[in-house]
């Protein structure tokens, strides 16, 4: 599904990612793991295709399409969705009139008709369900007000709702209490299926008790130094990642 | 009225001449052209009238009712008790009196090298090149006929010059006395600083008077704050409510130059303080700090002018009043953010409690943006102490005139506690203590 | 004076002693204001003598006073002199359908959702819809009728109720108030005029009514608007649909008398032809609004959405003058291209407990300018007013300008005044955002800048608040990218 191929990027002039490769299959769950800085969330801002990122080298296939030149709305369109580490603040557009914007966006996209403003409802309903979300939440502001919980659990709403192929968990973790990361776990694992996959980019293990990789890649200097199983990440947390960073070589 | 007006305006004109003679070709050409370009300026223009936008709250046709003459010479003898309640520790003190220096009271230390401090009169004689490099070039006549006046007139005032790469060691301490005790005296101070890369100093400006008829204070500040130059600068006015202040200040920063402004008002029947703030390269950073204490009928107009023509710069600022008696605070305060001035952050705040029912602030705090990727903001708001503060001190125990005592100075202290001249602060606070009545 | 002089003076003098106005059937009024202008004006109106009287002294006081060079605009002066102040109300010319149309207006209609009878009533087509209309207007009138509410054009109202018109025009924004107001006072055309008896809730969004009997009213528009005690109406001027005219000058006054207990809300959208993309052409809209809360209670709220013009310059007021009255403001301010708008409120407390809100919402794109200009003023005896004033301004693009020039006189102690204002661009993150959920940039940015001026948008009758989200997606059109 997603093929990335010795990508080089940079910001303002200075090279974050330094050959990155990932191979990304329907049904897989791969977890991106990395210390500060080690360009984990510029890997899932290039994907989403944030200006400011420069490809200096490198290709990146989405369904064997390269998806470089495409403007972020039609990469979201063709199935890519991003959860944001820092959601935005939207005043005065509410939740579901954003929301029902998308989809239809989407949907006119995919050739389909718009939705029903009675269908709409169903589905935000049967969705926010899911996450455990308030119905007064749909009505207010996008994360206007939101406390960081509320942001990241409206970020799995979204994705919920969307139903992307490829959904990029940016640091979703970050901020969250162990009710909120299970809530948000739940939902991810709910949507879980063999059509579509996920990477979830995190600093942290724990998060991967809830939601169990395929496969484990450990991100430093701008590229891939390692992968393995689950297990990698008990491992990195047991050794830190000074255990990388000392010795990338052998870590390899 | 307006025939007052024209009086004081024709006898300054008249009176140059004389101004002129006494130079005895000891001016260069540079600076006697200068001087009667802007005498012939404010001839044309006059003094400001309320027709005009930047002075529609402030009519000071009550300044300029009174036949002021200029400085005695020799001046009348002046006690040491005169500027005593002023003095603060460790400070280079320059004093002056209706514009006239008196080396007597003031007391210079030695300097870091080349560093200069000195009154402008002597600057003149010593550092004509100097003089002639930065003297009038930030302080342009040409929008106000009070500094074009002061320009004409122009030589009881400081020169401060801070080399590049100097720290100055002691603030440097300037009193300006007004001396009515023998009649209307006009005095016009002015100050030139010229702060050199990457230097720092401090500066405090302390206006009083002595008493006796109303004088007529006409002050222009020049600063000059090279790259990477620090340069504090803190203004005390507590003349008596006979007088008369006016104040245009302006302050030229070069890339990456910090600057902080303190203006804490007091005295005067009628005070017009101008900060013209130009911030001409990139990275520059800006404080301005306005404390207004006022009551009987006093007047007080702070401008602030902050103009960003470069990108990435900073500026803050905050004004407070607080307005008792029949007194009227004026605020108006423009930020000014240029095309090129990207990124630019720019906050402005003014705040002003009413004690009395015939108080009045007029505020016009103002935004003119030309360019897009900034983040400005303003606020103004005028009230009363906070009635569940007060109330809550009340339920402790604390009578009310206490309590609101207590408030008020509480709503002072955020302005006092940015000065960072520890004696400055100490004496400031005192003094808002005793205007609040508070014994501690 | 030379002999030829006084001959004629004499003749001048003569023709009007005779009746200037008897044969005005066949004169036509050339270019320029005069005396005779304004008699030849009241004259065609039939007017009576009073109305008369007071143009000829708002005129004579016109000729004192000068242009106003305060605004933040620019612009080649104005020949008075070069304008025709009396025009028949000209037939729209008829199309025989839409598909005659203009395309770009025909585009622009569909985008705002006109429904289609009213497209065609805009662009003036002559169908059987028409006649629909004119039914439909009738059953208001009965209803109107039925409960006492006058409504109708100030000609009208100035021959069937002199006495409501005569004890009102003037009495807000009397002819001395400024330039524009006297110039208007001298020669106003037409406008509408609306009066609401005692206890009398105003069955219908008067707008509904105007928008389809919206006539020609010339460009010096006078409207008055009387609420008596206890009773309410909303009225909407103008409409979403762009607006073409061959006066370049608009001098409108509208006056708001709210009584005890009443309410008036007023609303405008103004899409007048903003001029091209190069900045050519456009109207001048220099309007004089004026509200005043007579009574104790009563309550006056402004809404305004403007997107058109070339010049904006308009300060929709309330004069707070009962105790416990209350004003409000909202704003939408669009500029694009070369347009220029200075426009705010002054909200004048000088009764007690009174409350006024300011939430103003500016966007500036393109090449233009966009200013917020308020006042709120509290005077000695106004205990306990309140004001909070939140303007914002949103820039797209480097080079428009966003300036903000609040005026805040307070001169009572327990007054609370709060102006907050801020100015930002249009947030990349927020975009990005958007565009990332599937979005596209156009309108993810029309989304945004509905968020942003949904506070005021709410306060617009049902129809127009949909009418009006879609106008400012199509002014800024094209302007980030």
């Amino acid at each position: 599904m997603l093929s990335i191929k010795d990508l080089h990027v940079s910001i303002a002039g200075k090279e974050i990612l330094k050959g990155l490769n990932l191979e990304v299959k329907k049904g897989e769950v791969h977890a991106i793991m990395g210390p500060n800085g080690s360009g984990k969330s510029t890997l899932a801002s290039v994907l989403a295709g944030r200006e400011d990122y420069e490809i200096t080298k490198g290709e990146i296939y989405f369904h064997q399409q390269d998806l470089t030149e495409w403007d972020p709305d039609v990469r979201a369109k063709e199935g890519i969705f991003l959860a944001f580490q820092y959601p935005v603040e939207i005043p005065g557009v509410s939740n579901a009139n954003f929301l029902k914007t998308a989809v239809n966006e989407i949907r006119k996209y995919k050739g389909l008709d718009p939705l029903t403003a009675v269908d709409f409802l169903k589905l935000i309903k049967e969705k926010a369900r899911l996450v455990e979300l308030d119905a007064s939440m749909i009505n207010r502001s996008v994360n206007e007000g939101f406390s960081g919980g509320e942001k990241k659990r409206n970020e799995i709403f979204q994705m919920a709702v969307l139903e992307p192929e490829l959904a990029i968990m940016d640091e979703t973790d970050s901020g969250l209490d162990i009710d909120a990361l299970r809530i948000v776990s739940d939902g991810v694992n709910h949507l879980r299926s063999d059509d579509n996959a996920f990477v979830v980019i995190t600093h942290y293990q724990r998060l991967l008790n809830y939601i169990v990789p395929d496969v484990v890649h450990v991100l430093h200097d701008g590229k891939i130094v390692r992968s393995g199983d689950k297990s990698l990440a008990l491992e990195l947390e047991e050794k830190g990642y000074d255990w990388i960073k000392s010795d990338p070589a052998s870590a390899v | 009225m307006e025939n007052q007006d024209n009086k004081l305006q024709d006898k300054l004109v008249r009176q140059f001449a004389d101004f002129e003679k006494n130079w005895n070709g000891s001016v260069s050409e540079h600076f006697r052209n200068l001087r009667k370009e802007a005498i012939h300026h404010f001839g044309r223009m006059g003094f400001p009238t309320t027709r005009q936008e930047s002075w529609k709250y402030t009519n000071i046709k009550p300044a300029t009712a009174n036949a002021y003459e200029s400085a005695v010479d020799p001046p009348e003898p002046i006690s040491r008790d005169a500027i005593a309640p002023y003095l603060l520790p460790e400070t280079c003190r320059l004093v002056f009196v209706n514009g006239q220096f008196q080396p007597d009271l003031s007391e210079i230390p030695e300097l870091s090298a080349q560093m200069v401090v000195q009154p402008l009169s002597r600057a003149f004689k010593e550092h004509p090149e100097l003089l002639e490099e930065h003297f009038a070039r930030y302080g342009k006549y040409e929008g106000s006929s009070l500094t074009a006046l002061n320009t004409a007139y122009a030589d009881g005032g400081t020169f401060i010059y801070i080399p590049d790469q100097t720290i100055s060691e002691h603030p440097v301490h300037l009193i300006y006395l007004t001396d009515g005790r023998s009649g209307h005296r006009i005095s016009y101070p002015r100050n030139l600083v010229v702060a050199g890369k990457n230097s720092q100093v401090k500066l405090i400006e302390t206006s009083a008077s002595t008493g006796g008829e109303a004088c007529f204070v006409n002050a222009v500040n020049e600063v000059r704050v090279m790259d990477h130059a620090h340069v504090e600068w803190f203004k005390v006015q507590e003349e008596n409510l006979l007088d008369f202040h006016v104040d245009h200040a302006f302050v030229n920063q070069d890339q990456n130059s910090y600057c902080k402004i303190h203006t804490v008002t007091t005295g005067s029947a009628i005070t017009r303080n101008d900060l013209n703030i130009t911030l001409n390269g990139s990275g520059c950073e800006t404080h301005l700090y306005g404390l207004y204490w006022l009551g009987s009928k006093q007047h007080v107009d702070n401008h602030t002018l902050i103009d960003h023509a470069r990108a990435n710069s900073y500026s803050n600022e905050l004004y407070k009043g607080i307005m008792d008696g029949q007194s009227t605070g004026v605020f108006n305060g423009k930020v000014m953010v240029r095309q090129d001035a990207q990124k630019t952050n720019a906050f402005q705040s003014n705040k002003n409690i009413l004690l009395s029912d015939e108080a009045t602030i007029n505020a016009k705090p103002e935004l003119e943006i030309y360019a897009d990727d900034v983040k400005c903001s303003h606020g103004a708001t005028s009230g009363q102490l906070d009635e569940q503060s007060l109330f809550y001190l009340k339920s402790r125990g604390i009578d009310p005139g206490k309590a609101a005592a207590l408030l008020t100075f509480a709503f002072a202290s955020e302005v006092l506690e940015h000065i960072s001249v520890e004696p400055l602060k100490q004496y400031l606070s005192e003094k808002i203590q005793q205007r609040t009545g508070i014994a501690w | 004076m030379t002999e030829e002089d006084k001959i004629l003076e004499e003749f001048t003098r003569s023709e009007y002693k005779y009746g200037f106005t008897s044969n005005i059937e066949q004169e036509l009024l050339s270019k320029g204001l005069s005396e005779e202008t304004v008699r030849f004006i009241s004259a065609k109106k039939d007017e009576p003598e009073w109305l008369l009287e007071w143009r000829l002294k708002a005129f004579r006081h016109w000729q004192t006073l000068r242009e106003p060079k305060w605004p933040k605009v620019e612009y080649p002066p104005i020949d008075f002199q070069d304008i025709s102040y009396y025009a028949e109300p000209k037939e729209k010319k008829k199309l025989d359908s839409l598909d005659d149309l203009d395309p770009e207006i025909r585009s622009t209609y569909e985008k705002l959702g006109i429904p289609l009878e009213e497209q065609k009533m805009l662009a003036g087509v002559a169908v059987d819809a028409v006649l629909d209309s004119v039914s439909v207007a009738t059953t208001f009138k009965e209803t109107l009728a039925e409960k006492g509410v006058i409504f109708c054009s100030m000609s009208e109202a100035v021959q069937n109720h002199p006495e409501l018109v005569r004890k009102n025009i003037g009495s807000v924004v009397p002819y001395t108030d400024n330039f524009y107001a006297a110039l208007n006072s001298a020669v106003f055309s037409d406008g509408s005029f609306c009066y609401i008896p005692a206890g009398v809730r105003c069955p219908m969004e008067l707008s509904t009514y105007f928008r389809i009997n919206a006539a020609n009213t010339g460009q010096f528009e006078r409207t008055l608007i009387v609420a008596e005690e206890g009773s309410y109406v909303s009225y909407l001027e103008g409409c979403t649909a762009p607006m073409r005219d061959e006066n370049q000058l608009h001098a409108a006054v509208v006056e708001l008398v709210a009584h005890k207990d009443s309410e008036i809300k007023y609303s405008t959208v103004q899409n007048w032809y903003p001029g091209d993309k190069d900045g050519k052409g456009g109207i001048y809209n220099f309007v004089t609004k004026r509200g005043i809360c007579k009574g104790d209670r009563a309550k006056i709220s402004w809404t305004q959405v403007e997107t058109g013009s070339a010049i904006t310059w308009k300060y929709p007021s309330v004069i707070l003058k009962g105790d416990h009255s209350i004003g409000e403001f909202y704003s939408v301010a669009v500029t694009n291209n070369y347009q220029q708008a200075d426009t705010g409120t002054k909200m004048i407390h000088l009764g007690q407990n009174t409350k006024s809100r300011i939430v103003s919402k500016g966007i500036s794109a393109g090449k233009s300018n966009n200013s917020y200009r308020g006042l709120v003023k509290i005077s000695r005896k106004a205990r306990n007013a309140r004001n909070f004033s939140q303007c914002d301004s949103l820039l797209m693009g480097d080079q428009c300008g966003a300036h903000t020039f609040p005026y805040l006189e307070v001169s009572h102690p327990s007054a609370i005044v709060e102006h907050e204002a801020t100015t930002s661009k249009i947030g990349e993150d927020v975009l990005f955002y958007c565009q990332q959920r599937g979005i596209n940039e156009e309108d993810s940015v029309a989304l945004i800048v509905n968020g942003y001026c949904k506070e005021v948008l709410n306060n617009l009758p049902m129809e127009f608040a949909v009418e009006a989200q879609k106008l400012l997606a199509i002014s800024l059109e094209g302007s980030v990218g």
